[in-house]
């Protein structure tokens, strides 16, 4: 297993699913949402420190290199729900 | 009247474009052909060069742009940032070559010629592991088209064709997410592998063979 399989299955494992279309991993119930460039560049510890952080009080915590506009957010948010 | 989409947009600016992709190609086909024809025409009868050219299609075009946002998708509220001339391979050559003294050959020849092109060699896995050369610049025809020329071993090549046809040709979202998926890209890392296996084997066994007829 490879580090980038270990991290998807860290997340797969905590709930994330993998939404084809967009290539982000997403979760309802915590409301956060990893793109996969920010998996493939961030390490496994990184990652499993956000997921073990509580959920955002209001909305979706994007994980992204590059921050979405709010636009792209709202869309992302329709996709997820 | 409703508001032109960023896709409108980029459709449009693709049919102003087209032209001069035409051009690029033909003139980058033509370039590397004259260039490999003295190795075409010592070719032993296993060898092979195999040269293909395709100018990008308008929704493939799109398509490619959208799948550099992190999103997979344009932000509306900015439809100035996008430009299709920032894809580097609207117009594109490959070239398959078997056997490997070949495929180094073909390379050093059209790398000679293409010296101030920017390399971007196709690495793939973890770590990640080199598949073929590939390089991207412009040619006299355009100072706005940026072509590519890629040098590829040709099992390889010819893999890349049923990854293509199969997955990204049906121009369905969901299989090309699940391409890109690493559990699934892990499996096809072992497809690469066996193929560049394969050839060095069939190379070997060309080499014996040749031996044995001296």
């Amino acid at each position: 297993m490879t580090e980038l399989t270990e991290k998807e299955a860290l997340l797969e494992n905590a709930g994330y699913r993998y939404h084809f279309d967009r290539m982000i991993y997403f979760n309802r119930g915590s409301r956060k949402a990893f793109s996969l460039e920010f998996v493939e560049d961030h390490s496994r510890q990184e990652i499993q420190h956000l997921v073990d952080e509580p959920p955002p009080d209001h909305g979706w915590a994007f994980y992204f290199n590059e921050p979405p506009s709010n636009g792209i957010k709202r869309q992302l948010i329709n996709a997820f729900e | 009247m409703a508001q032109r989409t960023v896709e409108d947009l980029l459709r449009e600016e693709y049919f102003k474009l087209s032209p001069e992709i035409k051009r690029v190609l033909h003139q980058l086909h033509t370039e590397v052909a004259h260039l490999l024809l003295p190795f075409t025409l010592d070719l032993k009868h296993h060898e092979r060069i195999h040269i293909e050219a395709r100018a990008k299609e308008c929704q493939s075009a799109i398509d490619a742009l959208r799948r550099r946002e992190e999103a997979r998708q344009f932000d509306e509220d900015a439809p100035d940032t996008y430009t299709l001339t920032r894809l580097p391979d609207l117009a594109a050559i490959r070239v398959l070559v078997f056997p490997k003294p070949r495929l180094e050959q073909v390379h050093t020849t059209l790398r000679s010629k293409y010296s101030d092109w920017t390399s971007d060699p196709v690495r793939t896995g973890t770590p990640p592991r080199f598949r073929a050369w590939k390089y991207y610049g412009h040619c006299s025809a355009s100072s706005i088209i940026q072509a590519e020329l890629q040098v590829v071993p040709m099992l390889t090549g010819l893999f890349w064709h049923i990854e293509h046809d199969a997955f990204y040709k049906p121009l369905d979202p969901t299989l090309r997410g699940a391409v890109k998926k690493p559990t699934v890209r892990e499996q096809t890392e072992r497809v690469y592998d066996a193929f560049e296996a394969l050839e060095e084997i069939l190379e070997r066994e060309l080499q014996n063979a040749a031996k044995d007829t001296r």
